[in-house]
């Protein structure tokens, strides 16, 4: 089949392929960093806040909790970009029901402070 | 009831424990990605029951990896279309809303409990693995619909394009919502649930069916993972060795499963998923 293929699949294919090649990237330098100063693996991820510039530092934990989260992220961003697709092609009943999953998981991410 | 917060030893990973809980996902997701269940359902109570991991670590790094596994699953079928990703996206506004409530209510639910329902679900998936109709050789017949979310996809083992309508959206979504609930609660993909549901009830065939259910997977386990993340229960000495063996290993499954007869695997599985059922309710039962 020679069908041209639909360019919200080709973007959300990206997206998901990007997504895990970054995690995985993350992780592997997290491991790495651990290793080499002898470290053992944290046993809590780091606060959000304090993420970014702890693994800018090349700390490990940083580095595996941001690991982490790039692959938490990567579902939510690959709905992003469908929503980019449906609002490009105008496909406004489509639009709705990401965006509407969308607000689901950002209620998710900013409610999650719990009783740990 | 409130859950406690569990002993730190329990969650502390050097070289061999890493290779302990790596070695252990790599099973579960070779196992699981062979008979279309996902690694979740065995890697969360072989690290609970052998590596002593609190069961709501052990769920956080369950949800990590079988995100890790469906996104990296679902970038080619997304690409070759086998993905109803408008399906997809209208079913995942229920599965969102039922893993919020799933991953919320497992935060006030001690382990006894959790690993209580653990245990009944896990007979539940022996029991389906066993009795499951076997899926058709040949898609059905639906003829090309031009609704919102009808699909088609070209189908090399038929060689031809399939189209099919889709059916009875509100069932839909109201089982897609009761499996983001259980995806929540317990850490595991809710494939068992979604995909009969889709093609017994909403006349989606099997290929997109299965491609389906596994792009809203990863969603589905971002919404609540979300929440384990905010309450420090997802732990990257637990969360990170599992999800990169869990993820070598549904790579090898996918590759294996065309060879192995799955009648064999089904009921492996099946006795797999018996004995760990009867390991977890007897650990409650003792108080473990």
């Amino acid at each position: 089949m020679t069908r041209p293929r639909d360019p919200a699949s080709v973007a959300v294919a990206a997206a998901l392929k990007g997504g895990v090649t970054l995690a995985l990237g993350l992780l592997a330098a997290g491991l790495a960093a651990a290793a080499l100063r002898g470290q053992p693996l944290p046993t809590e991820a780091v606060e959000l806040g304090r993420v970014l510039p702890l693994a800018l530092a090349g700390d490990a934990a940083g580095l595996l909790s941001l690991g982490l989260l790039a692959l938490l992220a990567t579902p939510a961003v690959r709905v992003t970009v469908l929503a980019y697709q449906f609002a490009r092609a105008r496909e406004w009943r489509m639009l709705a029901v990401t965006a509407l999953v969308l607000a689901v998981l950002a209620f998710s991410l900013l409610s999650g402070r719990g009783e740990a | 009831m409130i859950r406690k917060s569990p002993p730190p030893r329990m969650l502390e990973c050097g070289m061999e424990r890493f290779a302990a809980i790596a070695f252990i996902g790599a099973g579960a997701g070779l196992l699981g990605s062979m008979v279309g269940l996902g690694g979740g359902i065995i890697l969360i109570p072989a690290m609970t029951l052998a590596l002593g991991v609190p069961i709501h670590h052990a769920i956080a790094a369950g949800l990590v990896a079988v995100i890790a596994n469906s996104s990296m699953a679902s970038s080619g079928n997304v690409r070759d279309e086998v993905t109803n990703v408008r399906l997809g996206m209208a079913l995942e506004t229920a599965t969102t809303v039922g893993a919020v409530a799933g991953g919320t209510a497992a935060a006030f639910l001690d382990r006894a409990l959790l690993s209580a329902i653990f245990a009944v679900f896990l007979l539940l998936n022996a029991a389906y693995l066993l009795l499951r109709p076997a899926p058709p050789e040949a898609a059905p017949a639906g003829g090309a619909g031009r609704g919102l979310l009808d699909g088609r996809y070209h189908d090399p083992s038929l060689r031809r394009e399939v189209s099919y309508r889709v059916t009875r959206l509100p069932v839909g979504l109201a089982v897609s919502a009761l499996a983001g609930a259980v995806s929540g609660l317990l850490g595991i993909g809710g494939g068992p649930i979604k995909v009969p549901m889709m093609t017994g009830v909403m006349g989606v065939p099997i290929k997109a069916a299965a491609a389906t259910s596994n792009f809203m997977i990863g969603v589905t386990a971002c919404a609540s993972a979300a929440l384990y993340y905010r309450r420090g229960m997802v732990s990257p000495a637990v969360a990170v060795p599992a999800a990169l063996g869990a993820t070598v290993g549904a790579w090898a499954g996918s590759k294996l499963a065309a060879r192995a007869k799955g009648a064999h695997l089904e009921r492996l599985l099946a006795a797999i998923l018996s004995v760990l059922a009867v390991k977890m309710a007897l650990s409650v039962w003792r108080g473990a």
